[in-house]
């Protein structure tokens, strides 16, 4: 499906969503619910809880369509799943880990030289260090550190080897360091 | 940073980004040509000429980088001159419709093909020709063909840098190629040759590569017809390019251009035009096709000359109907919203055509392809059509300078008041900063900032409904955007809206002081 497709098709579900009809969630869960799961699998490893955490996303856009009205349904939808199995994973994280979701967060830790305190400036430097990359730069930083992939994964999907994505993904990241070091950010 | 803190904050970043990286909707690094394995090219016969090319510009660059003194990176705080968006110049017409001649664009020229790359001047073609050359030397068109070559065609290869004005070098190319019997040899010409019709935004030439035979067989006859058509539409021949000095680029646009295009001519020429072959890879590879993709657009509709302006203005503003029906209506009819951006894109092609490459004409067009906000491009093309009336051809956006600002408070003020209403409308969307470059506010410039903090502060102490409120959040957050501090985004964000909506006053105050850093001054 290109996008206009999908733009119509998006248009088309939040506009029952506008309509207060309930096959909005249906349609959601049929165009999204894949999409949604995998999300939420990346970071909780667990389908039960990947699932009771989709289930309360299709809740949460029910709930904010309208007065919102996404510009993508898709990233939207992923917001609002990624941000809910993140504090599910929170609350999780001292009786279940997840090893490869510990791995990306140190290293992105790693990588970030600022304060808890200079948290909300964050979105936008990285908005702004994504626009600075190239795009296969960015394909692979958000993959791994946004959809949360494993490295084994990312390099199956675009037919790189293991080693290269690591390699790739490891001087994104010292690019990143860098980008926030000469804004004036120093742990 | 606590890495979890980190991991909430990653999930606001663009959707662009999200989309482009995302499996289904994003794009497969493995499909693109660059993503080859090298042996595969090596093995294309071609190869070690170009990787000997390619590592003697690599030495090039090296040693013209080795020279090149690191350009400072703006400090986002505090406040800095640094910050400020360049200006135009201010001394005459020409030339501030002129890119002025600075070290940066003779760095350019320089510099290696990317995806980024665009060569929108004839004089530049000419001095990369070279380059051109060993690009379509070391074209792999066997991967091309084996895989689907329409698709193959609408995704990324050096050659497109080139633009409409690599199309002569092309032919020229083909054309030392004449006599040619080898099936192998005529099938990479006419690979070339079709990517010669896409750089001219001419893309139906489908079937001469759905069947394989068509390469060796129409060729020549093709390039011929190709001909014509480079004369047609007033682009140089290869010979004619070849014998004809180049414009200075010290010459107002009025003296580089040849157009006698009528305006029977330029509509017709308009309603032609395929712009669905620009917007084909827009979504969701949203960052790849600003300059590039846009350029590349913008030099086939300006090689109708500036001259033909005012006739693409009246084409545009002839479409209010198409604006009324798209952008004022809540539930737009979707078939229209091809015609809509096909409207703005004209609109960015024809500032484009007056030297005007601004965030706001860019992104009048979203990296997705549709329109953001619901900026008038009539209202806006009434505008420019007043201004190249009353002033001849020079750009009326951003001021340029602070009396220029004060000349036209009125106008500053007016549109705050017009446009204010638009902004609850933006953040009812998805809330990110490129949402707010599209903002007729934005594009004042930062001398207007004064007057728009003097606007803002005549509000203190009024009793105000809180669309009020958010509406002088917003034009705080849009004056910091000019002075170039795009950091305040967060105030917008859902999560923290407190901030812009209930009390704009102190940091209206706050700016107001660094504006002295600015050579400003607060007009209250």
């Amino acid at each position: 499906m290109n996008h206009v497709d999908e733009k119509q098709a998006d248009g088309r579900i939040i506009d029952l969503y506008f309509a207060r009809d309930e096959q909005a969630i249906t349609e959601t869960d049929r165009r999204y619910g894949g999409f949604c799961l995998r999300l939420s699998l990346n970071i909780l490893e667990d389908r039960q809880d990947a699932e009771e955490c989709v289930n309360d996303t299709y809740l949460k856009a029910w709930n904010s369509i309208p007065p919102n009205r996404p510009h993508s349904l898709r990233a939207y939808l992923g917001r609002i799943v990624r941000n809910l199995s993140l504090n599910r994973y929170k609350a999780n994280r001292a009786a279940r880990r997840n090893r490869e979701l510990e791995v990306s967060l140190e290293e992105l830790g790693d990588c970030i030289p600022m304060r808890d305190e200079e948290a909300s400036a964050l979105p936008a430097l990285l908005n702004q260090f994504l626009a600075s990359l190239t795009q296969e730069e960015r394909i692979l930083f958000c993959s791994r550190y946004w959809h949360g992939n494993a490295v084994r994964d990312i390099a199956k999907t675009h037919g790189l080897t293991p080693k290269a994505v690591t390699m790739r993904l490891s001087r994104t990241r010292e690019k990143l360091k860098a980008f926030l070091t000469e804004r004036g950010y120093r742990v | 940073m606590n890495p979890m803190l980190i991991a909430e904050k990653l999930t606001d970043i663009d959707d662009r980004y999200i989309l482009e990286s995302d499996p289904v909707t994003g794009v497969i690094l493995k499909n693109r040509p660059h993503a080859r394995p090298l042996s595969r090219f090596l093995n294309s016969g071609l190869g070690a000429a170009v990787i000997s090319g390619a590592v003697a510009l690599g030495v090039l660059i090296f040693v013209v980088l080795a020279g090149r003194v690191s350009p400072e990176t703006p400090p986002v705080t505090p406040l800095d001159s640094t910050d400020l968006p360049p200006v135009m110049e201010t001394d005459t017409d020409s030339e501030a419709v002129t890119e002025p001649e600075t070290e940066e664009n003779t760095q350019e020229e320089t510099e290696a093909i990317t995806e980024d790359t665009v060569i929108d001047t004839p004089e530049e073609a000419e001095a990369r020709k070279d380059e051109l050359i060993a690009i379509l030397d070391g074209l792999d068109y066997k991967w091309n063909i084996l895989n689907d070559p329409s698709y193959y065609f609408d995704q990324y290869t050096p050659v497109k840098a080139f633009g409409v004005y690599g199309v002569p070098y092309m032919l020229d190319y083909i054309m030392e190629h004449e006599g040619e019997t080898d099936a192998e040899e005529l099938k990479r010409l006419g690979v070339i040759l079709h990517f010669a019709y896409h750089n001219l935004g001419i893309t139906d030439t489908s079937e001469w590569y759905r069947k394989e035979n068509h390469f060796s067989q129409d060729v020549f006859v093709n390039l011929q017809a190709l001909m014509q058509h480079l004369q047609k539409n007033g682009l140089p021949s290869p010979e004619e390019l070849s014998k004809t000095k180049t414009p200075s680029t010290e010459d107002a646009p009025t003296e580089n251009t040849t157009s006698n295009l009528s305006k029977e001519d330029v509509y017709k020429k308009l309603n032609e035009f395929n712009f669905e072959y620009f917007y084909s890879d827009w979504y969701p590879t949203a960052s790849s096709i600003s300059d590039k993709e846009l350029h590349n657009a913008f030099a086939v509709i300006s090689s109708l000359g500036v001259e033909t302006i005012p006739y693409i203005l009246e084409y545009i503003i002839n479409s209010q109907d198409i604006y009324n029906a798209v952008a004022l209506s809540p539930n737009p009819d979707y078939a229209l919203w091809g015609e809509y951006r096909d409207r703005c894109f004209l609109l960015s092609a024809a500032y484009h055509m007056l030297g005007v490459d601004g965030h706001y004409s860019i992104h009048w067009i979203s990296p997705d392809g549709y329109v953001q906000g619901r900026d008038s491009f009539v209202l806006l093309s009434q505008y420019l059509l007043d201004h190249i009336e009353k002033n001849g051809l020079r750009p009326i956006y951003p001021f340029i300078s602070a009396e220029e600002a004060a000349a036209n408070q009125d106008r500053i003020t007016r549109q705050l008041e017009d446009t204010s209403s638009d902004f609850k409308w933006y953040l009812s969307h998805d809330l990110t900063d490129y949402q707010f470059d599209a903002s007729l506010v934005t594009v004042f410039g930062p001398y207007a900032v004064p007057y728009i903090l003097d606007y803002i502060l005549s509000h203190e102490g009024q009793p105000l409904t809180p669309d009020e409120e958010l509406n002088l959040g917003v034009l705080l957050h849009l004056s910091y955007r000019m002075l170039g501090v795009e950091t305040t985004a967060a105030w917008h964000m859902p999560a923290e809206p407190v901030e812009s909506t209930t009390d704009p006053f102190p940091y209206a105050r706050e700016l107001a002081a660094h504006l002295s850093e600015y050579g400003l001054e607060a007009v209250s």
